[in-house]
């Protein structure tokens, strides 16, 4: 059965056009055409409903090099086959160039069919193409704006809890004040205990939204020039008559030949009353809390904070997870508060963010020792991009794009080798192909997350298979980079994704020399 | 008697402020919205203005640049924000703000903060 075909014949002489629809018709099409010989007529005869066109190079004042240009200016996609009596190489090339499917010698005509056939495929194919790539855009766009109303939904949800809390607490502090007359007691008491209340909903609100930012990369950290001596003290006089109310021994260890360091002394304290709550919380009474703040004993680079408590230890099964978000040791004893198991994770950010890093010591029933490190001099630190492709070519075009701009990149070829990478060292952003070997890529997407549940993807696609697609879409964040891929969109795909991270990160200060 | 006029929408909170600083025995005006604000700063000329940000008919900033346009004397202004956005510090600074505080407040924060932007002994009298 013939193939239907409708075709625009650019060629002066008719003899050529019936031998081109002769060899249509042999190679099984069933053409519906037109032939024009000027310029006017061809623009005139444009249209999206043509399948295909067959154009002599040479005609009077006219030439397929024109027309197609003419065809490109008119933004129409038709396969375009240039056929001519003779053409020089240079005329095939600029052609092609030019957006021509394919050339033919006229006296070569047998060619004809199998070059309409790949074409025509050629066509379907890249029309295919596009319409994914635009469902693809489509739905990056909504994600995209999926994540920005989240953001903006913790944002109400905390100022409109923020709010009746602030109303609720100033008007208990008005009756403890006694601005409403005298109190007795247990009124007094009773207050003192809702106002208490209203701290520690505060407290957890604000929690919340921390570890939102955190996610999003909207975290800030503004490093300011900071006295160890102050910091400590602050943090010390805010916790002692808490760690006294428990009959627990709160000491201080600060070595005084430590300089002034840059960090954002609001969040470090944050840090650092997270985990002196904690050592609070798990140590019993009678027992001792240590903090200490000295040059880390393996960096001189480095200074290193620490808090020890006497309390109970971290069981083994639980050290290696108690950074991560939501995630609390259970506990039988119930006198232990629950906490929403964010302030590690909260803590151990804010301390990445600064460059530094935090890790625990613990045993059972010999206490915890908790660590975190920030840098004497403010770096930014140099970021780790994963790259995984199993393409050689690719994975090396990506390494040679991003090291000189300043990241450090490993590439693998497969999930397994990636998941071995990050275990070595964290990367700060993943670039994965979406049809990898072995390991699915959303499952491998999956597995890094799990290793770090912030860490940002791209997904590195020409193709997209819509189900490995809808699989890998559910992650956020998450950017796409389609193929062909440029060093330059690469790069902007790289810095815009990490920008959105930590927009922030800027030394408000000139780098000085480390004491 | 110095005056202390409070821009603020939500009636709970405005009324509270108000509790408290009239108890330190300032005189006290209230506008719920940033019209009013603009009006009252203008027609009553208080010592202070203590604004929240996000108002009715326009923003805490809103307020403060027109009170600026109008007025010849400087007018020290405290804004006082439930919200989380850490670019509104900044642009309080740019305005010229003697304090800004975030909601939930704390009391002695707050008289802290009037007492020195109305050029007052940071002691209680």
């Amino acid at each position: 059965m013939a193939t239907p075909i409708r075709v625009l014949i650019l060629e002066d002489r008719h003899e050529d056009a019936e031998l081109m629809l002769h060899g249509l018709r042999r190679a099984g099409f069933d053409p519906v055409w037109r032939r024009v010989d000027t310029e006017e007529d061809y623009l005139a005869r444009l249209d999206s409903a043509l399948d295909l066109i067959l154009a002599d190079y040479k005609l009077p004042g006219f030439d397929a090099v024109r027309a197609l240009q003419r065809l490109q200016e008119r933004g129409l996609d038709i396969p375009f086959i240039v056929v001519s009596g003779t053409i020089s190489e240079e005329i095939a090339v600029e052609c092609m160039k030019q957006g021509a499917a394919d050339y033919l010698l006229k006296d070569r005509l047998a060619r004809l069919g199998p070059a309409v056939a790949q074409a025509l495929e050629q066509r379907r194919l890249s029309t295919e193409r596009k319409e994914a790539q635009k469902a693809l855009e489509l739905s990056h766009d909504t994600l995209s704006r999926r994540s920005g109303e989240l953001q903006d939904f913790y944002h109400t949800v905390s100022h409109e809890l923020k709010t009746p809390l602030t109303s609720a607490r100033e008007f208990v502090s008005i009756l403890l004040d006694g601005i409403a007359g005298p109190l007795t007691d247990d009124q007094q008491h009773y207050l003192q205990l809702i106002r208490e209340s209203c701290d520690q909903l505060h407290f957890y609100v604000s929690d919340l939204l921390d570890a939102t930012r955190l996610e999003t990369g909207k975290l800030e950290v503004r490093p300011v020039d900071a006295s160890m001596e102050t910091l400590v003290a602050n943090v010390v006089s805010a916790m002692t008559s808490a760690m006294q109310a428990k009959g627990i021994e709160l000491r201080r260890e600060i070595d005084p030949a430590l300089s002034s360091t840059p960090l954002d002394e609001r969040r470090i304290n944050q840090v650092c009353m997270n985990l002196l709550s904690n050592a609070l919380k798990y140590t019993p009474s009678g027992g001792v809390v240590t903090v200490r703040v000295r040059t880390d004993p393996d960096d001189p680079e480095l200074i290193q904070f620490s808090v020890r408590d006497t309390g109970r230890g971290i069981a083994p099964e639980h050290l290696g997870r108690i950074f991560d978000k939501l995630y609390q040791v259970r506990e039988t004893d119930t006198s232990i508060e629950g906490g929403m198991g964010l302030g590690l994770y909260i803590a151990s950010g804010i301390v990445r963010l600064h460059g530094g890093r935090m890790w625990v010591e613990s045993s059972v029933g010999g206490g915890s020792i908790f660590y975190f490190t920030v840098p004497k001099r403010w770096r930014a630190p140099r970021q780790h991009i994963l790259f995984v492709d199993d393409d050689p070519a690719t994975q090396e075009m990506v390494h040679a794009t991003l090291e000189p701009v300043g990241f450090e990149v490993s590439v693998a070829s497969d999930g397994g080798t990636a998941l071995k990478i990050v275990q070595g060292r964290a990367a700060d952003l993943a670039i994965v192909d979406l049809c990898l070997p072995g390991m699915p890529s959303p499952v491998l997407m999956g597995e890094l997350r799990n290793t770090r549940g912030d860490l940002p993807l791209v997904l590195y696609t020409g193709y997209p298979d819509s189900q490995l697609m809808v699989q890998a879409m559910k992650f956020s964040p998450l950017t796409l980079l389609t193929k062909p891929c440029t060093p330059e969109k690469l790069v902007a795909t790289v810095r815009g994704m990490l920008a959105e991270r930590a927009t922030s990160i800027q030394p408000d200060h000139a780098p000085r020399d480390a004491a | 008697m110095k005056k202390i006029l409070i821009v603020e929408d939500d009636r709970k909170i405005s009324l509270a402020l108000s509790l408290r600083l009239k108890a330190h025995g300032y005189e006290v005006l209230t506008a719920f919205d940033a019209v009013a604000g603009v009006s009252m700063s203008v027609k009553h000329r208080p010592d202070l203005v203590i604004l929240d940000i996000s108002l009715p008919a326009g923003s805490g900033f809103d307020v403060a640049n027109r009170i600026n346009l109008a007025m010849t004397v400087g007018m020290p202004m405290i804004f006082i924000t439930a919200s989380s956005n850490p670019e509104f510090q900044s642009k309080a600074e740019q305005l010229g703000a003697a304090a800004f505080l975030r909601k939930p407040f704390n009391d002695g924060e707050l008289i802290a903060a009037v007492r020195q932007a109305l050029g007052e002994e940071p002691q209680r009298p």
